[in-house]
């Protein structure tokens, strides 16, 4: 189970960090890092 | 700037590495646990897994405290932390820990029964992730916790969980410790530890066990005691002698049909006598304020005063509020008085603990003055 939550978690990590270099506007950029960051402790399993 | 988006991407990324990099130590100090400080009454000192092996390593395993007298008499188990978000039950179960010593009988004091729970807090809550309690050294630090297991420990939740006994409950109860008895050796991470609770009910020959619980202003079950039917004499002769104290109780009689509870299972699996006692809480009702640690500690809420002025609760709710020290006060005297009337009713069985915190002395002074000093 762990493994598919890390999968699941990581292929919505990754179409952020995506999301976040294709974005021309600021704001839009700053929101996606918002979403980001939790899927950045969940990716480590921290909360 | 052509790739000037590129540039603030990376910014970006190196400040969500920043933020985690705080939030993330901030999240991962509640995994460590909050020490106690155990009077010199204690005798042995274990482990929930020393119980049920499967637990060691795992984020259910807990600290268990043990209080043997070695003269003869009845043994007492002591729950807190079944719930981590109500404080008073697993702060009477501290507070026990550090003070008592059994002069007849043995106490097992287990103070964060949902070690897991402790870990993470209610999301959308707001609620604080610790509070502090005065002592005469200075503040000492506890954490708040969620009411169920943490789903980092323990995912995904079933859609429907039917517990151990069968009965078919919301999807999130199955991180729910007091859903998960008799528990299941190969059960869920909460239903392992359920199943190691039951464990040391039979091998450390728990005769009374007290689960202790708080539960909303707005929730008809409150200030109560809830009974197996076990423990009906028990109880009624308790709730007898809170009020002669005057600290009223009602009675709660454990549904036959509500499956999973500690005042079902452990006297229906184990056949101890089985009590729950439960007090007033505001910071994890619906209708509370802003949650802060004031309102965990001093548990003054206007928007309660509000309700209560207008008849939708089910205890008075003053201007004084029900702060944290009358809660862990009633839970004191509740124990004190199920003790007595176990003595009354079963004088093999009786279990005498010296050196309990007088709940009068609790509610005027406060808990700081009876908990192990904060360290400097």
């Amino acid at each position: 189970m762990r493994i598919l939550y890390h999968l699941i978690v990581f292929y919505i990590t990754i179409h952020l960090v995506w999301g976040l270099f294709r974005e021309k506007k600021f704001w839009k950029q700053a929101s996606l890092v918002l979403v980001l960051i939790l899927f950045l402790l969940r990716l480590l399993l921290i909360e | 700037m052509k790739n000037k988006h590129i540039m603030t991407g990376l910014l970006l990324l190196g400040l969500t590495l920043v933020a985690g990099f705080f939030s993330g130590r901030e999240f991962l100090s509640l995994r460590r646990n909050d020490e106690i400080f155990p009077g010199s009454g204690l005798t042995a000192r274990k482990r929930l897994s020393d119980y049920f092996p499967a637990l060691k390593d795992t984020a259910g395993d807990t600290e268990v405290f043990i209080f043997d007298s070695a003269a003869q008499g009845g043994n007492l188990l002591i729950l807190g932390g079944t719930h981590p978000n109500e404080p008073a039950g697993f702060m009477t179960a501290i507070l026990l820990a550090e003070t008592i010593r059994a002069a007849r009988g043995k106490a097992v004091i287990i103070p964060w029964a949902n070690a897991s729970g402790f870990t993470h807090s209610d999301p959308q809550e707001g609620s604080p992730q610790r509070f502090f309690i005065e002592t005469p050294t200075g503040r000492r630090w506890f954490r708040l916790g969620s009411r169920v297991t943490n789903p980092v420990h323990q995912w995904p939740d079933p859609t429907i969980y039917t517990n151990p006994m069968g009965q078919k409950l919301a999807g999130i109860e199955a991180r729910n410790l007091n859903r998960a008895y008799p528990g299941k050796a190969t059960g869920n991470l909460t239903e392992k530890v359920a199943f190691a609770i039951m464990a040391l009910i039979r091998k450390e020959g728990i005769d009374l066990g007290i689960d202790l619980h708080e539960s909303a202003p707005e929730y008809p079950v409150i200030n109560a005691i809830v009974f197996h039917e076990n423990a009906s004499e028990l109880a009624a002769i308790a709730q007898m002698e809170l009020q002669a104290e005057g600290f009223e109780f009602r009675l709660e009689a454990s549904p036959p049909n509500l499956r999973g509870l500690t005042h079902r299972e452990w006297g229906d699996a184990a056949g101890i006598k089985a009590v729950l006692l439960e007090t007033p809480n505001a910071s994890h009702g619906r209708l509370k304020g802003r949650p802060t640690v004031s309102l965990i500690v001093d548990g003054k809420d206007k928007y309660y005063e509000r309700a209560s002025r207008l008849g939708r609760l089910f205890v008075p709710y003053g201007p004084e509020g029900i702060p944290l020290k009358l809660r862990v006060a009633r839970h004191l005297a509740g124990v004190q008085a199920i003790l007595a009337s176990l003595h009354e009713l079963e004088p093999d069985e009786t279990i005498e603990l010296a050196n309990i915190p007088s709940p009068a002395e609790v509610q005027s002074k406060g808990i700081g003055l009876f908990l192990h000093p904060a360290l400097k």
